[in-house]
């Protein structure tokens, strides 16, 4: 049996005396079970071949056997903590195809949620990111300060993090009666709180040793590879 | 601005494109699989469009034939940043398919964007279009035993629906 379409990992390799070939999982190396192949030379990685399968969910085969409506809850579940933002293409699709013309609030109020759900979504990754580092105090505030915004998401929806708010037309509810009042509050305890992340997280010098010139990802690599959001900002590309 | 785009790409391809749409900051081109490799190296080279967003795939049982879709944007021209090309084409499609090994292919444009290299693999294994000139055409996302139709084919049916 030629190599050709055997699916990764299968395929047989020369052995090489240098070359070692491991297979990295398939466990959770930060969200989704996913397999990488590396082949090592020592301490160097010199290829590596993934393996994302075990998460694909079949969405799209799932979404031909649903009516437009049905559809909603099930396709958020990709990205479960952005699930505003990952459902808004395709709400933005169906009302193109329909010709739907989509109330004024109904607009604020999405890109309010979109927005509420970016910062949500951006707390769970600082918190992630900050236990990887072996950071606890960055897993511990950020991971509480995402339920200030997750109530703020409740108060609207009415679930904590697969929202299903968007509905081609609108949204599904209209904001509570003392939304304003309690949303302000929650970003002017936001815009102390980003300075007291800065004093421990950013600015901190062991945070700075550790990822200084790691893992570099060059300009034209970036755009080359077509990477998207803030790992293409950190390569220099003021686009998100 | 839009429209410059579409007309460029007239200028050059003539009646070898058809200009499918013209909508705010997207242009939908349709192209026939021998000149989509000459088209996509005209878009990256005179129009400055440097990376592939996405490779989708549409069945059309009824025309048979597999259309797959490529959104072309551009990060390092700033007057294009928020514009899209919409790059149609499509391949024979077969009734009985042996992904790989039938008539269902196409040119890869890998040598041009380099970004389209997994999503053409995974075109490949879910509808069977085979890319040739594609440096690595394994299968992404299905299990290693899959022996079914490529499955995002509207003939293959979800078991017991």
């Amino acid at each position: 049996m030629t190599n050709e379409f055997l699916p990764p990992g299968l395929a047989l390799q020369k052995a090489d005396e240098r070359i070692m070939t491991l297979n990295v999982g398939p466990q959770h190396p930060g969200s989704g079970h996913m397999r990488i192949i590396v082949q090592i030379d020592g301490d160097y990685i010199v290829a590596c071949d993934p393996d994302p399968g075990y998460v694909h969910r079949g969405e799209e085969k799932m979404a031909e056997y649903r009516n437009y409506i049905t559809n909603i809850p099930h396709l958020e579940r990709p990205v479960i903590h952005d699930s505003c933002n990952v459902l808004y293409p395709y709400v933005l699709g169906v009302e193109d195809l329909l010709g739907i013309e989509v109330p004024e609030r109904a607009k604020y109020v999405r890109v309010i949620c979109s927005e509420l759900n970016r910062c949500i979504y951006t707390m769970y990754w600082l918190a992630i990111y900050g236990i990887f580092l072996g950071h606890s105090t960055m897993f511990m505030w950020p991971a509480g300060d995402r339920e200030l915004l997750i109530d703020l998401m409740e108060k609207i929806s009415g679930a904590r993090v697969t929202h299903a708010h968007f509905v081609p037309g609108g949204v599904r509810n209209d904001l509570p009666p003392n939304f304003e009042e309690v949303c302000l509050r929650q970003v002017n305890y936001f815009e102390k709180r980003i300075r007291e992340y800065a004093a421990v997280f950013y600015d901190n010098p062991i945070l700075i040793s550790r990822t200084q010139d790691t893992g570099v990802l060059s300009r034209e690599d970036a755009i080359r590879l077509g990477v998207t959001g803030s790992v293409l900002r950190a390569s220099g590309v003021i686009i998100s | 601005m839009k429209k410059n785009i579409s007309d460029k790409i007239v200028e050059k391809f003539g009646d070898k494109i058809v200009v499918s749409f013209v909508k705010v900051n997207r242009v939908g081109i349709n192209v026939d699989k021998e000149n989509v490799h000459d088209l996509a190296k005209f878009i990256r080279d005179e129009l400055n469009y440097d990376h592939v967003e996405s490779v989708s795939g549409v069945d059309y049982p009824q025309d048979k034939e597999i259309e797959v879709v490529y959104h072309i944007g551009s990060y390092s021209d700033p007057s294009l940043a928020s514009q899209l090309i919409v790059l149609a084409t499509r391949a024979e499609r077969e009734e009985n398919p042996i992904p790989g090994k039938d008539a269902t292919k196409l040119p890869t444009l890998r040598d041009i964007f380099y970004s389209v290299e997994f999503h053409e693999r995974e075109v490949f294994e879910m509808f069977g279009v085979y890319f040739t000139g594609h440096p690595d055409n394994r299968r992404l996302l299905l299990p290693e035993d899959w022996a079914d139709l490529p499955p995002l084919r509207k003939d293959f049916a979800i078991k017991g629906r």
